[in-house]
């Protein structure tokens, strides 16, 4: 099976090249940086730390869709629109797992996916995605009399705020609860914050370090709580996950799956 | 319209914390009637109000040294004592038809005859922890044992105060069994209750504990499930011991016009 | 050998729930004897008796408006009440030349002003947070931050219950400056309160606040050390608020005879 990776010079993407490389039954079709990046031209593999393997970082992903089964794309919001419309013109599976789309980023996304076998997640691991499946039981049973926080651990250098998975998350406890996350998000505290809306999703972002990532959700009521939590210790557990995907959507009939239905959780 | 009249409950060990606990909760419970309370002969509650001995007005009501009369005039018992104790509240429960609430913890497999002698004549709901979030924990426990698969090592923590004598608690080994049950194993072979000096590798379907005893800390549980590069871990704190009780009078209510088996908390709080 | 006599303790605004603890505190603390209380004018507190409005047996002492013959006739006075009420505490206790312990947040800076020139008359305890455990983690900080330098971010997460009304808490501010010392930065140059949206990288040497809002008792506050390959991080968690008027009565019988001066739980607990 050959497996592309798009934005493939990141810490993400380079750890992607390795999986690939590792996993039976797969081949590296190539990998793709962005235009003017100084990766262009360097073997993919060579900079990600391996032997050479003869395939140039291209700064255009056009062939790289041509010649592949699946393309796995972790790299960033703004390039997934182009991404998604040239897996749906070559056929192309699709694993998606970058955070913090817009509505128009993620309507090109699910427009791509009437096309071609399109797998969406914020998080490729098995226990986030357990997790998530956790915590919309949890708060469904808990209700309102419970509160929920989100608390995130991520490395300095993550940029966005929260993280996907902890917006996957909030999203989990609010369809728990019957309601709307946006309706019920409380992402800043500072100042006078009057009393706790009854209902709120409350969420504290720590960086710092070098952790791939430790999520908490507590449910605190009137005299317990009970807490959820992930931590990751590598991220192999994402690496895995998306290569996973990519081998269970190459000759799946076109539509947007989520990992949940990779793992068989759904 | 039918109104039912209040369920009658008594409460065993009412003179110690539980026991004083559920005694305020019956009584501030609408659909509930305190109609006694029993505590062993000798201890210092016997013949005093069993109200004014748990903080509250006296009702008229003193504490007894006898569990029959207790047993026959009420349709139900909640006993939070120690195992020696609650064997005879079994036995007692069984013979007057009485529905038992067996809080008490750190039973062990001797008791089992005697549970299932009294669920075939009346209701034991067998709950060494009332609470929601425990029992809730019990659930997610199971499902996250069947997602993960062996590939994740499963050890559980348990917090308490300095005074609690039994090791690990009834609710740490109850998520133990849960995990074992669900992985089709016999937990008394699984479980590592004690790690000493040259352990040898951890097996993959060990059930490891670490218990740790001191503070005022009510309980506090944690299920870590350990794979390779991520961790899931379940937990839940109790700060107030008011739950428990009124997850027993709950309990208690449920009860009512059941048929005779045997219950545990997830019965009652309708959880699959 | 005599017995000392008792300190003579005096309670600003023992009418309310803190007050009400730090009463009780006094009264069950063996070498301290209630001198009185006060309370607000249009308060109905007003005229009870202080040790039965916190659930003791009467003390003959009735709640006051006016707290100028409580300062008069005790050794020290508590005051944990309103920060409009702050200065007025400072100005009596050096006018009548007793200390006072002021354990009330949200002081502005003029009246801190009055403060501090009434600490030049008579012995100011300021506590940021009366309760030892905290005071400890507090000095355990900073003395992390030292020693431990930039390449390792710091990070503060404080957990309240859902009532209160402010963030980031005192205890995580305190958290936050005490790390910024031991650093030799001025807060306000590093930390980051709240992160939304495209944050960017995180800047070296940044303090980061967080806080977590719900339930009902917990007081969690977490400082973090998160650096390349290891993690160091202090939890303190508080479970009942009896801490912290053990702290404030214990710093009360500490200032008795001390020289004028403002103060610190540091210097009390002897951990400067």
């Amino acid at each position: 099976m050959k497996i592309g990776i798009v934005g493939c010079g990141g810490t993400m993407g380079r750890a992607l090249v390795l999986e690939v490389m590792a996993a039976e039954g797969c081949a590296l079709s190539g990998g793709t940086g962005r235009p003017g990046s100084p990766l262009i031209g360097r073997d993919v593999t060579e900079q990600a730390g391996l032997e050479p393997s003869g395939l140039i970082v291209a700064d255009n992903a056009e062939a790289l869709f041509r010649d592949s089964d699946a393309v796995i794309d972790l790299s960033v919001a703004d390039m997934a629109p182009s991404h998604a419309e040239l897996a749906a013109a070559h056929g192309v599976a699709l694993v998606h797992g970058t955070s913090g789309l817009d509505s128009a980023q993620q309507g090109a996304v699910e427009a791509a996916a009437e096309r071609t076998a399109v797998v969406q997640s914020s998080s490729m691991s098995i226990g986030v995605n357990l997790m998530l499946e956790l915590t919309e039981q949890t708060a469904g049973v808990l209700g309102d009399d419970y509160d929920v926080e989100i608390v995130e651990l991520f490395h300095r250098n993550k940029v966005d705020a929260p993280s996907g998975t902890s917006l996957a998350l909030g999203r989990a406890a609010a369809a728990g609860r019957g309601g709307e996350l946006k309706d019920l998000a409380v992402y800043q505290r500072d100042g006078e914050i009057g009393p706790r809306p009854s209902g709120a999703i409350g969420f504290a972002v720590l960086r710092g370090g070098d952790s791939p990532g430790e999520h908490t959700v507590i449910f605190a009521g009137a005299g317990e709580r009970v807490e959820i939590a992930h931590k990751a210790s590598s991220r192999a557990i994402y690496t895995q996950g998306a290569v996973a995907a990519a081998r269970w959507a190459v000759g799946k009939p076109a539509g947007l799956y989520s990992m949940r239905d990779v793992l068989g959780l759904a | 319209m039918n109104i039912r009249p209040p369920m009658k409950i008594g409460v065993t060990g009412c003179g110690g914390r539980m026991g004083r606990l559920l005694i305020c909760e019956v009584l501030s419970s609408p659909n509930c009637e305190l109609v006694g309370g029993c505590d062993l002969a000798g201890s210092a509650a016997i013949g005093k109000d069993v109200a004014t001995q748990a903080g509250l007005e006296a009702i008229g009501l003193t504490v007894s040294d006898d569990p029959e009369t207790l047993f026959q005039s009420a349709d139900a018992v909640i006993d939070c004592t120690n195992p020696a104790v609650a064997k005879s509240h079994l036995e007692l429960a069984g013979r007057h038809r009485t529905i038992l609430i067996l809080g008490t913890t750190g039973l062990d497999s001797g008791h089992r005859a005697a549970v299932d002698a009294a669920a075939l004549e009346t209701v034991v709901v067998q709950a060494p922890n009332m609470s929601v979030g425990v029992t809730l924990l019990m659930t997610l426990v199971e499902r996250a044992a069947t997602v993960l698969g062996s590939g994740y090592d499963v050890e559980i923590t348990d917090i308490h105060h300095r005074g609690k004598v039994d090791s690990p608690s009834g609710t740490a080994v109850m998520l133990g069994q849960s995990v074992a049950r669900k992985r089709g194993q016999d937990f008394g072979q699984m479980a590592r209750t004690v790690r000493h000096g040259e352990t040898g590798p951890r097996r993959p379907s060990d059930i490891g504990f670490a218990v740790s005893r001191g503070g005022d800390v009510t309980g506090d549980h944690t299920v870590i499930l350990a794979g390779q590069g991520e961790r899931i871990e379940l937990t839940q704190r109790t700060f107030s011991r008011a739950l428990y009780a009124q997850g027993g009078v709950r309990a208690a209510l449920w009860a009512r016009e059941r048929p005779a088996g045997r219950y545990s908390m997830r019965d009652v709080l309708g959880f699959a | 050998m005599s017995n000392p006599l008792p300190i003579i303790i005096g309670i600003v605004g023992c009418g309310g729930r803190l007050g009400r603890l730090l009463v009780q505190e006094v009264v069950h603390t063996e070498g301290c004897a209630l001198g009185g209380g006060t309370g607000r004018a249009d308060s109905t507190v007003i005229g009870r008796d202080v040790a039965e409005l916190a659930g003791r047996a009467p003390a003959g002492l009735a709640v006051t408006a006016d707290g100028k013959a409580m300062f008069a006739a005790c050794d020290v006075v508590i005051d944990f009440s309103v920060a409009s009420v702050a200065p007025l505490s400072a100005e009596a206790a050096a006018r009548h030349a007793i200390p006072l312990v002021l354990g009330t947040t949200g002081i502005g800076n003029e009246d801190q002003a009055t403060v501090a020139a009434a600490a030049a008359k008579t012995a100011i305890v300021q506590p940021a947070n009366t309760s030892l455990g905290m005071n400890v983690v507090l000095a355990l900080a900073e003395r992390a931050a030292r020693a431990l330098g930039t390449d390792y971010d710091i990070e503060i997460l404080g957990q309240q219950h859902r009532h209160k009304v402010d963030a980031p808490s005192g205890a995580t501010l305190a958290l936050a400056r005490a790390t910024a010392t031991g650093r030799d930065v001025a807060l306000d140059q590093v930390e980051q309160r709240g992160r939304h949206g495209e944050i960017g990288k995180r800047p070296k040497g940044a303090i980061g606040l967080a806080t977590v809002s719900g339930g009902d008792l917990s007081v969690i506050h977490t400082v973090i050390f998160a650096g390349a390959g290891e993690r160091l991080e202090v939890t303190h968690r508080g479970s009942t608020r009896a801490i912290y008027p053990k702290g404030a009565v214990a710093a009360a019988r500490w200032a008795i005879g001390r020289p004028p001066g403002l103060y610190s739980m540091a210097d009390v607990l002897d951990l400067a």
